[in-house]
């Protein structure tokens, strides 16, 4: 294999199939990055390929001047390290000998050690995973969605998932195709995150999994500033994402495929709460700003912030307490609040985590009581269930 | 505390006393925890292998160590301390710094405080202890090691050059063997020599450190006694006689120290927020892995979860036969989770019920009268 290429482009993609690499495992070739030259009609292509077993990403770079096509398995962090380091040179030439390869600038030669590419492991494609190969049946759902608007339904659930916890269902989001609507929850036990959107093909079967956030976290910056569709698949135990540069569907520029979580989600219709009498609106950032400063005199001990609505003076107040450190008191002026009045705590961060990704500058609050589940509203598709902290 | 584990048990048991007796592990690897003063005379202390301590005092008994009762006994001797001032700095499980600067117009001088101390102390357990009066933290915990057992040393600021000028250099706070070789390489064995050198030539040759080494050989310490009595983690580890090839046999083990330090946790009333393990192989090197908690929890079946998580997505990739395995938690929490749950865990109030009544249980017959299957020798697959 010997290929010239662009330098920024090849450190893009890096970038980009690092994040998928595996750190810690026993199998060194799975720390290493897959390149696969090819020459397609005037131009080459080079293909970056990595996985860590659980998700895969393959991304493919054009306008490479491909001499001779081939392929090689090199660690993906020292290729990562030239190729930033290299920042003087327009363009890089890498070559491949055996399971070495020579990365060339204009003063620089480097020797890599590598791994037999063969013993890199198999990464399906997206159109074998919609057709179904190697003894896999065909995908059970297969549909697309503007990259821009599956990119904000993520955006606004991903944030809610749990980390590490050890009910691996909830360490992931449900995605669930039904007719036309598709919708994504998240969920760390403490609150909740729905979103909705409305795809453009109504018909298919419909379908409910669970993606591991890490593989949502690197869909993100993939879909970074694509335009058009991504094509979706989902097989019984994987999802794959085809995200195509330009218009054509067909077109695999980078493929991210992730195992899929196993285990039930937790049944999260049951808790969107549905008689909660208190109403407000409020302006978002006049909340975020509220909450945010409310929010300087808590810490570790007492993570709550209370919120106490007033129907007579149509006011809300935010107060905090920390011992032995102060307190802090803000007002918000409300317009339309409808309800008996009502004090209740929260965890400030969930109320602004949420905030954040709500464009619309109209948010509606709903609430019951001091302990039960607080509503936040933007729209007709983002549902965000927040369960209120006790305060002494 | 005088030699505190072996004091207590032979405090506990009639037999051992006024013998030489071991608190300590016996096996291969066995370390001594406490030797009686009986042992000691025959050039035992804590911290040897079992092994030589047995070599030098072959009649000496070894008795296994209850902490429970040595961490029930020392609950009371830091009780007694709270009768006379609240400023108590603990330094392990028998040791403490006692601030009495503002108790003497109430309680009379320190002397006196520190002669009440003594007298309750064995009036309410049957133990001794020995104590330093001093006008600082250094010169105090000198002075509490000068007579031992069961003796109690004043170190008034006018014969503080006298009692520090002979002294070995080795005895000065924070030097360790490498430290004092390094001293000994420029010539200085004594106190006397540190104070007669100028400062600013001990820091050049010594780094700042030089400088707090110099100002200690002149008995001077302003570190304040800082009462922080809320334990910042709560864990359990232990050695095997024999470095554990079977990552079955570590896991059971883990659970054991799993539910012990549970037991610690709901006995303080407090919760945990993050659980590690440690892992330590043949050859030294150890490993710790933590994982966060979701939300606070001190129930066994919560902290294990966590703990069997860690264990195992360790050893499923990476696996050697390991030598020390431990858990503890961290992030305590004296209170419940101020933040309610979306889902209701239907099985957190049998957890809850299962630990309240082991508890219970072992409170009356023993630890380990009731505990997890899998803890078990013979065990169940």
């Amino acid at each position: 294999m010997k290929v010239v290429c662009d330098r920024a482009s090849l450190l893009e993609a890096i970038n980009l199939v690092s994040g998928v690499v595996a750190t810690r495992t026993p199998r060194p070739q799975l720390t290493c990055v897959k390149l696969t030259a090819a020459k397609e009609g005037k131009g080459g292509t080079l293909t970056l390929t990595a996985t860590d077993a659980e998700i895969s990403l393959r991304l493919r770079v054009d306008n490479v001047d491909v001499e001779q096509p081939g392929e090689t398995l090199i660690p993906a962090d020292k290729l990562r390290q030239i190729i930033s380091a290299e920042d003087n040179e327009p363009t890089l030439t890498l070559e491949a000998s055996g399971d070495t390869v020579d990365i060339r600038g204009e003063d620089a030669h480097f020797k890599v050690y590598g791994h037999p590419p063969e013993e890199f492991p198999a990464v399906a494609e997206f159109k074998a995973a919609v057709s179904g190969s190697g003894g896999n049946p065909p995908a059970k759902a297969v549909f697309k969605h503007p990259a821009k608007s599956l990119s904000e339904v993520i955006a606004r659930t991903i944030f809610a998932t749990a980390r590490e916890n050890t009910r691996y269902a909830i360490n992931g989001v449900l995605l669930s195709r039904d007719g036309k609507k598709l919708e994504m929850v998240a969920t760390d036990g403490r609150r909740l995150a729905l979103c909705r959107a409305t795809l453009t093909e109504k018909d298919g079967p419909s379908v409910k999994c669970i993606i591991p956030t890490k593989a949502l976290t690197l869909l993100q910056r993939l879909l970074g500033s694509a335009q058009g569709d991504v094509d979706i698949a989902i097989t019984d135990n994987q999802i794959f994402f085809n995200i195509s540069q330009g218009e054509s569907g067909a077109d695999e520029s980078a493929v991210l495929a992730s195992n899929l979580v196993e285990g039930a989600f937790p049944p999260y219709e049951d808790v969107i709460p549905k008689d909660n009498d208190k109403m407000v609106h409020v302006d978002r950032d006049v909340l975020f700003s509220a909450v945010r400063r409310a929010a300087l005199l808590t810490n570790e001990e007492s993570r709550g912030v209370r919120l106490s609505f007033t129907g007579q003076d149509n006011r809300l107040d935010l107060s905090s307490r920390a011992p032995e450190m102060g307190e802090a008191n803000i007002q918000v002026d409300l317009t339309d609040y409808k309800g008996e009045d009502v004090s209740i705590g929260f965890n400030p961060g969930f109320i602004t985590d949420a905030l954040k990704v709500i464009s619309d500058p109209d948010v509606i609050i709903e609430l019951k009581k001091e302990n039960k589940p607080g509503l936040i509203r933007s729209g007709d598709d983002f549902v965000y269930v927040v369960m209120p902290v006790t305060l002494q | 505390m005088d030699a505190f584990f072996t004091s207590v048990e032979q405090l506990d048991n009639l037999q051992l006393r006024g013998k030489p007796v071991f608190v300590g592990g016996t096996g291969p690897r066995g370390v001594v925890a406490a030797a009686s003063y009986e042992a000691r005379k025959f050039g035992c202390h804590s911290a040897m292998p079992s092994a030589v301590a047995k070599r030098l005092c072959p009649q000496a008994i070894f008795v296994r160590g209850r902490f429970d009762r040595y961490r029930e006994l020392s609950d009371r001797v830091f009780a007694i301390f709270d009768d006379f001032t609240p400023l108590v700095q603990p330094l392990s499980i028998d040791e403490a710094f006692l601030d009495v600067t503002g108790s003497q117009p109430l309680l009379g001088p320190a002397v006196e405080i520190a002669e009440r101390i003594r007298a309750r102390i064995l009036a309410e357990t049957g133990l001794t202890a020995s104590v330093g009066v001093a006008p600082n933290k250094f010169l105090a915990k000198l002075a509490s090691d000068m007579d031992k057992p069961d003796g109690l040393t004043i170190i008034t600021p006018d014969r503080v050059q006298e009692i520090l000028d002979p002294l070995p250099i080795g005895r000065m706070w924070g030097i360790g063997p490498a430290a004092e070789k390094r001293l000994h390489k420029l010539g200085l064995r004594t106190f006397a020599q540190l104070r007669e050198i100028d400062p600013i030539a001990l820091r050049s040759s010594l780094g700042s450190w030089g400088e707090r080494a110099s100002r200690l050989a002149r008995g001077e310490d302003d570190r304040p006694v800082v009462c922080d009595r809320e334990a910042k983690s709560v864990g359990h580890e232990t050695t095997f006689h024999a470095d554990l090839n079977d990552a079955d046999d570590v896991r059971a083990v883990l659970l054991q120290l799993t539910e012990d330090t549970a037991r610690r946790l709901r006995r303080k009333g407090r919760s945990a927020r993050s659980v590690t393990c440690k892992i330590r192989f043949g050859d030294y090197e150890t490993i710790t892995r933590s994982h966060t908690l979701d939300a606070p929890t001190n129930t066994t079946s919560g902290l294990w979860e966590a703990a069997r998580t860690i264990f195992d997505t360790w050893a499923a990739l990476s696996f050697r036969p390991v030598r020390l395995i431990g858990v503890s938690t961290s992030g305590l929490l004296d209170h419940a989770d101020p933040q309610l749950p979306l889902f209701g865990d239907p099985d957190a109030a049998r957890q809850t019920a299962i630990d309240t009544a082991s508890d219970a249980i072992n409170a009356r017959f023993g630890k380990g009268a009731v505990r997890r299957a899998r803890t078990l020798k013979d065990r169940p697959t």
